[in-house]
């Protein structure tokens, strides 16, 4: 798996805001067509990790790889045209565009004719079929499951590689969570998407995942594929049993 | 009954240069949420680039009025555009990222700016040319010899208007352009991580700002017959009363706003006083915000997030 180049490497990655640094060396390698979890406390740095790649902040120090080439200082909009989406933290929809405008948004930024785009939203539809539904409603008045399924559906829009997914599952009911976690299995194995996922929900991730990476407080602190994480103890107590710190 | 219609024409064209005006704060606003308070001078700088391009044309003898007047839309679109483009560049981009006052301090000073160099480069005096559009109709003969006139100018104007809120309407709500000027305003950094440049789609907000205010600078040009240096600052203060009146943010808004102050003014200084047309139009903005805090159209900042 290591023999060919990985899809993403960050090496060394290091990003603060203003004096508080929030990644402080962070190596991370992603292999094409892997689900790679990240699971770490609440302020560990795994959503800055992720904005991090796209720019924002800016890497202080370190390298970005992405298909063997430097991205570390690639402006924030033209990662985009590299075909990595983002499903960001908190969502980000935009309230005040429609669904069908949302989703347009996503699609935008890979040039595709019509037809092309059309094939694309009815995958997205086939995913998440309530999309099809709300698609005349306006971002803002959705709930924060359909929010959620149109964040992804907004970064499939653009025909990614490498998917960047920030707690998809954060504030929604079981049901719609396993729903969006079926979603990403179908993807990768369908299409060979190759995704990295951000989870407090540390069971679901490294079920989901076949490699994952704990981070703690801006490093990586413990990694391995993600049934060998399940096992360990010290993750169970910290991610799993509630919080028991011992 | 003569007299009222012919003011309500009046102040329609009037309203409507208000309007045309209007648009590029609101649009400004709207995505950088700044009072661009040059914008007033924009519209000042394309009533005299009109004025020169005019009278350069004409001293090449040129004498067909209608492709003198699209020259002169033309050229003075581009470069009042360039203008707006400029002043978005140097005095309010390295700002951005600033305390939410400097950008509007900067903008302040940048009016100065125009209105001063605009004074210095082509004088104090007001700038007059002879009536280019000329001609109209006489809607209907009073008894008492007053008739109330709508001039082909008048006519322009308004048309003019129409044709480009309809046109910028269909930009903003249709085509990439518009998709990523409202991503922008609603969520700069994820319209970044999707791939918007998100500088240049501020830029072309100024140039098209102030590509309208070209617009306006000029139909005032050919409706007044006249410039001057100072003519950005009340027109601006008006304008942007116009955007708040009609909500700022919303194109048809700034339209309807720049109606509303141009009738108002216009009536009061027909039936009251002229010397108090501003006070009514300001106090009419008063007591709307009073009761409708976001304007006319505005909409109420309540969002499920």
């Amino acid at each position: 798996m290591t023999a060919a180049s990985p899809l993403l490497a960050i090496r060394g990655l290091r990003a603060a805001y203003g004096k508080i640094e929030a990644l402080k060396g962070v190596d991370i390698e992603i292999n094409s067509g892997e689900i790679v979890a990240l699971i770490g406390a609440n302020g560990a740095g795994k959503s800055t990790l992720m904005m991090t790649i796209f720019g924002r902040p800016r890497a202080r120090a370190g390298q970005i790889l992405y298909d063997g080439k430097d991205i570390t200082t690639v402006p924030t909009h033209e990662i985009a045209h590299l075909r990595i989406a983002q499903s960001p933290e908190g969502r980000r929809i935009f309230p005040r565009m429609s669904v069908a405008e949302n989703l347009r948004m996503g699609a935008d930024v890979t040039d595709s004719t019509d037809a092309e785009r059309d094939s694309t939203l009815e995958r997205v539809f086939a995913l998440f079929p309530r999309l099809k539904e709300r698609f005349a409603q306006r971002g803002g008045t959705l709930s924060g499951g359909e929010q959620q399924m149109l964040a992804i559906g907004r970064a499939l829009m653009s025909r990614p590689r490498l998917l960047l997914l920030d707690e998809p599952s954060l504030g929604l009911a079981p049901l719609i969570a396993r729903q969006i976690f079926d979603a990403i299995r179908t993807l990768n194995r369908q299409d060979g998407l190759t995704v990295l996922i951000v989870e407090q929900n540390a069971n679901h991730a490294l079920k989901l995942a076949h490699r994952g990476y704990v981070m703690v407080n801006g490093l990586i602190t413990l990694a391995g594929s993600g049934a060998e994480l399940l096992q360990r103890p010290e993750i169970r107590a910290a991610y799993l049993e509630g919080g028991r710190h011992t | 009954m003569d007299y009222f219609a012919q003011q309500l024409i009046n102040g329609l064209v009037l309203g409507s240069i208000y309007g045309l005006i209007a648009i590029g704060y609101t649009m400004v606003y709207g995505i950088v949420g700044m009072i661009n308070f040059a914008h007033g001078d924009i519209f000042m700088i394309g009533g005299f680039i009109a004025l020169i391009s005019f009278l350069i044309l004409v001293s090449f003898g040129l004498t067909a009025v209608p492709l003198i007047l699209l020259v002169v839309l033309l050229v003075s679109m581009v470069i009042t555009a360039l203008y707006g483009w400029t002043i978005e560049r140097i005095a309010y981009r390295p700002l951005r990222h600033s305390f939410r006052l400097a950008p509007m301090l900067s903008a302040i000073g940048m009016s100065f700016v125009l209105t001063n160099y605009s004074q210095v480069a082509q004088g104090a005096r007001v700038k007059p040319i002879p009536p280019v559009i000329t001609g109209g109709y006489t809607l209907h003969e009073g008894a008492e010899g007053f008739a109330v006139q709508l001039s082909n100018m008048q006519i322009i104007v308004v048309l003019a208007t129409i044709v480009l809120l309809t046109l910028f309407t269909w930009l903003v709500s249709r085509t990439r352009l518009g998709r990523d000027m409202r991503a922008c305003e609603q969520d700069q950094t994820m319209a970044a991580l999707l791939g918007v440049d998100v500088d240049r789609t501020i830029s072309m907000t100024f140039v098209i700002g102030a590509g309208l205010a070209a617009v306006a600078g000029m139909m005032y040009l050919l409706y007044y017959g006249q410039v001057d240096f100072n003519m950005g600052f009340v027109a601006g203060i008006k304008a942007f009363t116009a955007a708040v009146l009609g909500g700022i943010g919303s194109l048809p808004g700034a339209v309807l706003g720049g109606l509303a102050i141009g009738l108002i003014e216009t009536f009061w200084s027909a039936y009251f006083s002229v010397e108090y047309k501003d006070v009514a139009a300001f106090s009419i903005l008063i007591i709307v915000l009073i009761f409708m805090p976001t304007g006319l159209l505005g909409r109420p900042e309540v969002e499920k997030v």
